[in-house]
């Protein structure tokens, strides 16, 4: 039988697992599947969904970001181009986000190779600056733009009954399993890509341009299409997001502090690893949650969660630039006495 | 139509000519030398004909194509493999993926590229270092992954920037059997630069001299040695001077 490729890379690295992080996945994964019969708060539920969101678009972000080594700061552009398209299509013609989503995808990768074109053009920490500058002019005409309500923002229509056409239910359990869905369909295209040529040329061009170059790469093509992923799985996770809470406004979806969470969320779990991006989000988004909620009355302690990210970034790079994978990789070794 | 074909080609950085209208041509199957002391502009007169350089005119044409305008990865796709003076490697990624990446050149498919990466690596005999990253080789062993890496690419012309460089003689003994293998062995036509020419003549069938930006001399190598323009480029004018008889 031919099995396809994202199939067989995922069985082969499933078994090529040690028994322990077997043990670890098949734990995570049961409770993941199981979690809103545990008898959890909603509460605790609206956390994992927003652990699964951030999840799913850091392990977007790697494509480019981690993969690609363009650290690129300007992902919330894309999520709000999703979010935009799936709320205006729905406000305007009812379209159910099951249709207008690809649209938000194709929009979002139309809007990547215009501005990637250009942005290709610079390296390291001119491209970085340059990704957050183009976002923050997306914003700025979002944020001006009568036809899209502009700063004011726009409310999601209800529907009368709940809807699965429409995805608006009673509780938050459907919209969990939604978004868990994304989200294993984004683990499946991550270990899809990072075993496939792609994948395999964008390490080569990361670590050197010019040997990529002498051995056929076209590397502005590579960069395009991993930063085309990331604006695709950016856009679905917008998309996500407007018919999740109903409401979206530029402030929320495409603001600076977003596209640095999702770029934060990846390094810091281990940029151009797999669960680099879930570890990340696993222990970014409760903290945030906690900040949010300790200090969110206090107008005083405003931007200290934006200080905290920055201190995290630093010590990351001074550490361990592989993030938390990174560590543990050298702890296993030290364990196993050695190298493997 | 010949194999290369360089002619008149020209390149300058501001007021410094590196290669000032240098011509000369490359049959298939050739081994061919390129030497000059350091600066003469070997390895410019390289990174022109593989994409790295603008050429500011002049032409060098690949089996009937013109190779000056095209991006370095067109020119690879099209049959020219190199090999870098400091070696480039992709230094955390392993052996294997290094050699992979050049199978990428022409395969698409991951498990197709990595038995022809296992294939050269068997071919250069780095069989046994597959898995390591590639920071850890010893630079013998790095120069080696660049060969395999580059022959990956399924090139017909292969131009090799110093391969021998910092080599022990054992090493270089091993090289130019390498080098010996990727000729007979798979056809491939090579272009070699080396600054010490001991190691280049009893290797090339033909040698061309460069100095200061300007080819000096051509032939066989036993004319190359006893020509005085090449001595005199080597040696210097006065060394020249006093070996006339």
């Amino acid at each position: 039988m031919v099995r396809p490729r994202f199939l067989r890379y995922l069985i082969r690295d499933l078994r090529s697992l040690s028994a322990p992080a077997k043990g670890v996945l098949v734990v995570v994964f049961l409770f993941l599947c199981l979690m809103p019969y545990l008898g959890l708060s909603s509460f605790f539920r609206a956390v994992m969904i927003q652990f699964l969101f951030f999840s799913f678009l850091a392990l977007g972000w790697n494509t480019i970001g981690g993969y690609g080594g363009q650290i690129d700061i300007g992902q919330a552009q894309f999520v709000a181009i999703g979010a935009y398209a799936t709320t205006m299509m729905l406000v305007w013609w009812d379209v159910p986000p099951w249709f207008s989503a690809p649209v938000g995808m194709l929009l979002a990768s139309v809007w990547c190779f215009l501005i990637g074109y250009p942005l290709f053009l610079l390296k390291g920490h001119y491209f970085a600056i340059a990704t957050i500058a183009a976002a923050l002019v997306l914003k700025d005409l979002f944020s001006n733009w009568e036809l899209i309500h502009a700063s004011r923002g726009v409310h999601l229509p209800f529907k009368q009954a709940p809807s699965l056409l429409y995805l608006q239910f009673h509780t938050n359990i459907p919209m969990y399993y939604a978004m868990l869905i994304l989200f294993l369909a984004g683990v499946i295209f991550l270990n899809w890509f990072r075993n496939d040529r792609l994948g395999y040329q964008l390490r080569a061009v990361k670590e050197n341009d010019e040997a990529a170059k002498s051995l056929g790469i076209d590397i502005r093509q590579a960069k395009l299409k991993a930063y085309a992923m990331a604006a695709s799985f950016a856009a679905l996770g917008g998309s996500f997001h407007a018919i999740y809470t109903m409401y979206i406004d530029p402030e929320a979806v495409m603001s600076t502090e977003l596209s640095m969470q999702i770029a934060l969320m990846a390094m810091l779990g281990g940029a151009a690893t797999l669960w680099g991006p879930i570890i990340g989000a696993a222990l970014l988004v409760p903290l945030d949650r906690f900040l949010g909620s300790a200090m969110g009355g206090k107008e005083s302690l405003q931007g200290l969660d934006l200080m905290l990210y920055s201190a995290i970034i630093m010590v990351v790079a001074v550490v361990e630039p592989r993030g938390i994978v990174g560590i543990l990789q050298r702890v296993g070794r030290s364990f196993r006495g050695g190298r493997p | 139509m010949s194999f290369l074909d360089v002619s008149s080609l020209t390149k300058s950085f501001g007021g410094l000519v590196a290669n000032r209208e240098i011509t000369f041509s490359l049959n298939q199957g050739e081994i061919l030398g390129i030497i000059g002391p350091n600066g003469a502009g070997k390895t410019c007169l390289f990174n022109c004909i593989t994409g790295f350089l603008q050429v500011d005119s002049g032409s060098a044409r690949f089996l009937g194509r013109e190779m000056t305008s095209q991006p370095p990865h067109h020119i690879n796709r099209s049959g020219i493999a190199r090999t870098f003076q400091l070696v480039r490697a992709m230094r955390d990624m392993t052996v294997l993926e290094n050699v992979m990446i050049g199978a990428f050149c022409r395969l698409k498919h991951t498990d197709e590229a990595r038995e022809k990466a296992l294939e050269m690596l068997h071919f250069a005999g780095l069989s046994e270092k597959k898995d390591i990253p590639a920071r850890e080789l010893p630079i013998a062993f790095q120069k080696r992954m660049e060969l395999a890496r580059a022959l990956a690419t399924d090139p017909k012309l292969l131009m090799l920037d110093e391969v021998m460089s910092g080599l022990t003689g054992q090493e270089t003994a091993e090289a130019v059997e390498l080098l010996g293998r990727i000729h007979r062995e798979r056809q491939i036509t090579l272009l070699l630069i080396e600054h010490v020419m001991e190691v280049i003549l009893p290797l090339s069938h033909r040698v061309i001299v460069l100095d200061q930006g300007v080819k000096i001399a051509e032939g066989q190598p036993q004319e190359i040695i006893n020509n005085p323009a090449v001595i005199e480029a080597y040696l210097g004018e006065k060394y020249a001077r006093s070996h006339k008889h």
